[in-house]
């Protein structure tokens, strides 16, 4: 390792030349940067990883069976699990993905799970991220550059090879496939995760393909080639759901497919991830991940959640009044790491408003006890210093639920900081699983 | 039961020339629930290969692409229908109906009006009778509360925007009339079809009351009956478009539509 993290200058100036950036948006103008890259990586030992795998294929599987029962025969609204209005009057749920079965069931294929560990070693998921997941070429790629700047590191130290992933992609895509091509699908170069499309094009040998390049004809999804059009057979897309179809969703958009959803309905498409998977990452259905396990697999789940409260709840509601400012406050409309608030660390005017607007709107907010995750170390010229780091691993869902044997790990720029999120101007580290 | 005869004609003019004019099209009527569809017919002008398919709502529908350049485009719809509302069965509802939709959210202005009014819950779970009754209360009180002012109001205008400016046209009725019946607990739909006589499509609300839908016309206030042909249902306006379309070309569009639908012998 200590020859590897010798290398940190010329891993971070390659990363550089490919291209590695993550674009945010910040008071409305886009900038693109690089993502920083710190090669101290994230150390899983086997024994930590198989618990890891099984628990986190466990909940994939629970999501992907909450989604087809909530958009089918909603079972587990009418045996009281998940409250209805709860589900129903979700945001994510979209009304025109009723009664579509997608190829073979699955509507998670690539499920992005957040974890973060505790100082006892014990991990906890944080959300589950089941629409467009994005990161997964981050560690490939570094992985792949620190390899030619350090071999020995990895001749050395048992470390689980992660090129798979391009391969794994593949076979997830070839399992829905309806007949024809695998396309990635783009919004485009703006596209704050691009660099991330093609990458992955290449390693998954799909097409990269945006609005433009694809139409619907008979019920059918065609790519425009030079050698004659050829038919999709699945569309990993990169463009959120409202945008995918200006005939289902919002009209204004220029990004879509036109007529995408009459071959998705016609099933002679598959959709990866499927649209209508908001209905289960949602910040409030998070609450209820652990009883979908019990509820669908009649498993006791392996993984925990963060201690959550649903102020929707009386119970949980005055547990939340009384302990306001030792909760981190979650806004339920809100993604990427923005509306995320430490009650205790707000003036206690600005506290008291948002204690207001929990009370008066239970159901747009959550409460989560503050989880004391551990610290990792980052190298810096001056020195190593700790930062607050937490997991986003991958799970893929082909002809069965596997996790990559690897995944982003982010911290968090400042110290003492806890929200990591890559748009929140953090860095990341390759994640190492052990043989041993 | 009646025997009713329809054509439905609609015609888009584009200001210049447009293409791949890619559309989904609601404008069959719908069997089921009290209706059964004897004969039905779309012809596409100018002829285009169709799909027909479904939408989550079970309404039908009609997809298709046209990508030559046009400036143009119909589509005309006939049928013979039989209605007999008798046969209505009873069916299990979506919950979706139960909640608010973009189009029938609430406000404090309208929640107040409903107190006032007494549209509460208990009105709605009272006695069969006390049920209907105010069913057609609320139906006649929009009815006398709403101006009818075509122009006035968009396909984009929201239930509470419309019950402010107390007018509007048709649909902003029937969507008064399903936000209100929600927040009373009601589970309730927008419906846009056709009515016996000559001219534009309607739109009217229903209420899901002991295991039927039952519709009211707050616009012409008056139960739904036989003459009423339902062609798109759903939560409001947003899911129920007769057509929807998207193109290449920056032009202007001027839509028309011209409905008939008359009883006939069975």
């Amino acid at each position: 390792m200590q020859d590897l993290v010798a290398h940190t200058a010329r891993i971070n100036d390659q990363l550089a030349r490919y291209g590695v950036k993550f674009g945010i948006y910040k008071d409305g103008t886009f900038n693109e940067r690089l993502f920083p890259f710190d090669a101290i990586a994230r150390v899983i030992d086997a024994k930590d990883w198989a618990l890891l795998e099984q628990g986190l294929a466990q909940r994939v599987r629970a999501l992907n069976a909450f989604l087809a029962d909530i958009y089918g025969p909603r079972e587990i609204i009418q045996d009281g699990i998940v409250p209805e209005d709860f589900a129903i009057s979700s945001p994510g749920y979209l009304a025109p993905c009723v009664g579509i079965m997608p190829p073979k069931g699955i509507y998670s294929h690539i499920s992005g799970i957040d974890l973060v560990q505790a100082r006892d070693g014990s991990w906890y998921v944080l959300e589950d991220n089941l629409r467009i997941p994005s990161g997964a070429s981050y560690p490939l790629i570094s992985r792949d550059i620190c390899r030619r700047c350090s071999p020995e590191t990895f001749r050395n130290n048992d470390i689980v090879d992660n090129r798979n992933y391009g391969a794994m992609l593949r076979e997830v895509m070839d399992n829905v496939n309806r007949g024809g091509i695998n396309v990635i699908f783009t919004p485009g170069r703006y596209n704050a995760a691009y660099f991330e499309h093609s990458y992955l094009a290449e390693q998954a040998g799909a097409i990269l393909a945006e609005a433009g390049d694809l139409y619907v004809e008979d019920e059918r999804v065609y790519y425009k080639s030079f050698e004659g059009d050829q038919r999709v057979g699945a569309i990993y897309r990169r463009v959120s759901d409202e945008y995918m179809d200006p005939t289902c969703f919002l009209p204004e958009s220029v990004i879509g497919i036109p007529n995408l959803m009459s071959a998705y309905r016609a099933g002679n498409v598959a959709l990866l991830n499927a649209p209508g998977n908001g209905a289960a990452d949602d910040k409030g259905i998070y609450y209820f991940v652990p009883r979908m396990v019990e509820y669908y697999l009649d498993e006791k789940p392996l993984l925990h959640n963060a201690p959550t409260y649903l102020p929707m709840f009386d119970d949980d509601l005055a547990y939340v009044m009384d302990h306001f400012e030792d909760l981190v406050i979650k806004d339920t409309a809100e993604a990427g790491g923005y509306g995320v608030v430490f009650a205790g660390t707000l003036p206690s005017e600005a506290r008291e408003d948002l204690r207001d607007k929990v009370r008066t709107n239970p159901r747009r907010w959550i409460a989560q006890e503050i989880i004391d995750f551990c610290e990792l170390p980052v190298h810096l010229a001056e020195g190593d210093v700790p930062r607050k780091a937490d997991l986003r691993a991958f799970v893929l869902t082909g002809r069965e639920t596997r996790v990559w044997p690897s995944g982003l790990t982010r911290y968090s720029r400042e110290e003492g900081n806890a929200i990591v999120n890559s748009s929140q101007g953090g860095g990341f580290k390759d994640t190492w699983i052990l043989k041993s | 039961m009646k025997t009713l005869e329809y054509t439905f004609d609609t015609t888009i003019e584009f200001s210049g020339n447009v293409r791949e004019h890619a559309f989904v099209l609601r404008c069959l009527p719908r069997a089921g629930e009290g209706v059964t569809v004897l004969k039905s017919s779309l012809e596409m002008e100018p002829e285009l290969r169709l799909s027909w398919q479904h939408d989550s709502f079970g309404n039908e529908l009609a997809v298709g692409c046209a990508r030559e350049p046009h400036d143009r485009i119909g589509y005309h719809s006939r049928g013979v229908v039989r209605v007999d509302l008798s046969s209505n069965r009873a069916m299990l509802i979506h919950p979706l109906f139960k909640y608010p939709s973009p189009l029938t959210i609430i406000d404090d202005d309208m929640r107040a009006w409903m107190a006032e009014a007494g549209f509460n819950k208990e009105a709605f779970t009272a006695s069969t009778v006390a049920r209907f009754e105010a069913f057609e209360r609320l139906g006649k009180m929009i009815h006398e509360m709403m101006a009818y002012e075509p122009g006035t109001t968009s396909i984009a205008t929201t239930a509470a925007e419309a019950f402010a400016a107390r007018r509007g046209v048709c649909q902003d009725f029937a969507h008064i009339m399903v936000a209100v019946l929600r927040e009373a607990g009601v589970p309730a739909r927008y419906v846009s079809g056709l009515v016996v006589g000559e001219g534009t499509t309607h739109a009217w609300a229903q209420a899901y009351v002991d295991g039927r839908w039952h519709g009211y016309d707050p616009t012409r206030n008056t139960r739904v009956d036989e003459t009423y042909l339902p062609l798109a249902i759903g939560r409001d306006w947003s899911d129920c478009p007769v057509e929807r379309g998207s193109f290449w070309g920056l032009v202007d569009q001027t839509q028309t539509v011209f409905m008939t639908m008359k009883e006939v012998d069975a």
